[in-house]
């Protein structure tokens, strides 16, 4: 959103202290993996949904991205445009797009596994939950990962 | 999400994140960060615009090879591919594409449940074009999801649910699946922003009415508090709330 468009009470927001970000060198691109981290707590049907102050997180298979729903709780965001286009919020058939366009190389693959983290609760709270996380995504290959929001 | 960053990074992984909420970005300084001028829920930006999408795409991964230190932060410059996102032309004007017959002397649960009736045959279109729908999730129908909210109005006790799932979580589900089915609905045309399709769920259809109605009678209830905080804080959007508590005030 353009500043002045956001919502007082969202913009006054306390937010919690991470300090100077610290950088890491991404590869070469056509070494470079990505996935997707979500936080618009979606869930394949059937998952466990997300509730009140959730810090964990579900896995999206490349394979399987069909029948995603959202259980964010928060009802302060737009639905419609996911609800017409999933890769409004959950871009991976762009993402696979730009892995294979030959015109103009921007990254090299995208991994097999992605990530869904509902917002709205402190990340001071799901740093366990990306200490495991990190493991997963190490394990397939992936070293650059894209932060979605919602 | 800017916290999910710093945490990522300091795992080894490089990170980049499509901002949409400016002034949290300065705040919590995320590693790299492309700020997108689009409305809340849509951080892509123009539903079935794939072109624009890859616009928005390309320009975050390409901060990946700016030199720290970081945060790296830029904004997203609109093109002519993505110039209109998320918003209908002023010079359209969206309309459902059902108009609900006046029934000020029906209950709410009958008007909800013909609001159903009529967008029925849009709601299925939606299903067949898309080949999928976000409705569902609480496991009733969707007449079934009108008849237990409204049994949930008059009573928190004829309102039954299994046993694994809290009577907070069925309402929350119950709720999504309804708004759900209004949205797949009335975007089953092309059109409408998503301010044009909150103003018109929740101020013109008998299904905003019913959520609001059990935000009202349920906000202040003492038997189960973790429904009266989802109802109280996660049914109706807060401008919706504060926008209501002007008009009283006017």
């Amino acid at each position: 959103m353009l500043a002045e468009q956001v919502p007082e009470g969202l913009a006054e927001r306390v937010c919690p202290d991470f300090g100077e970000p610290e950088l890491t060198s991404p590869p070469r691109v056509e070494d470079r993996q990505v996935a997707i981290v979500s936080t618009a707590g979606l869930i394949h049907r059937g998952d466990r949904p997300f509730g009140l102050g959730a810090v964990d997180y579900r896995v999206i298979d490349r394979d399987d991205p069909a029948d995603l729903v959202m259980t964010h709780i928060s009802t302060d965001f737009d639905r419609s445009g996911f609800i017409q286009d999933h890769e409004v919020v959950f871009p991976l058939r762009r993402l696979s797009e730009l892995a294979e366009s030959s015109e103009q190389r921007e990254i090299g693959s995208v991994g097999r596994f992605h990530y869904s983290f509902m917002g709205a609760t402190d990340p001071q709270a799901m740093a366990p939950a990306v200490k495991q996380l990190a493991q997963t995504l190490r394990g397939d290959g992936t070293n650059v990962v894209l932060l979605v929001p919602v | 999400m800017s916290g999910l960053g710093h945490l990522l990074e300091r795992e080894g992984f490089a990170t980049v994140l499509i901002g949409l909420v400016p002034q949290h970005v300065q705040a919590m300084k995320p590693p790299r960060a492309l700020l997108v001028p689009f409305e809340l829920g849509r951080p892509l930006g123009e539903p079935g615009n794939p072109e624009a999408q890859r616009a928005v795409l390309s320009s975050a991964l390409q901060l990946l090879d700016q030199p720290g230190p970081g945060p790296i932060v830029e904004s997203f410059v609109a093109t002519s591919v993505t110039k209109g996102v998320g918003s209908t032309p002023v010079e359209e004007t969206w309309a459902c594409p059902v108009s609900f017959p006046a029934v000020a002397d029906e209950g709410l649960s009958a008007r909800v449940q013909q609001e159903i009736s009529l967008l029925m045959p849009w709601f299925e279109r939606s299903v067949e074009q898309r080949k999928r729908t976000a409705t569902g999730v609480s496991g009733m129908t969707i007449e079934e999801v009108a008849t237990w909210l409204t049994l949930l109005l008059e009573s928190s006790e004829s309102a039954s649910t299994s046993a694994e799932q809290p009577l907070a979580m069925t309402f929350k589900l119950a709720i999504e699946d309804l708004k759900a089915f209004y949205l797949e609905a009335a975007t089953a045309q092309p059109g409408g922003s998503a301010t044009d399709l909150s103003s018109w769920f929740w101020r013109q259809t008998a299904g905003g009415e019913l959520i609001w109605s059990l935000r009202e009678v349920l906000k202040g209830f003492e038997g189960d508090e973790q429904l009266r905080i989802y109802a109280a804080f996660t049914s109706v959007p807060e401008a919706e709330v504060q926008r209501r508590k002007q008009l009283s005030i006017e």
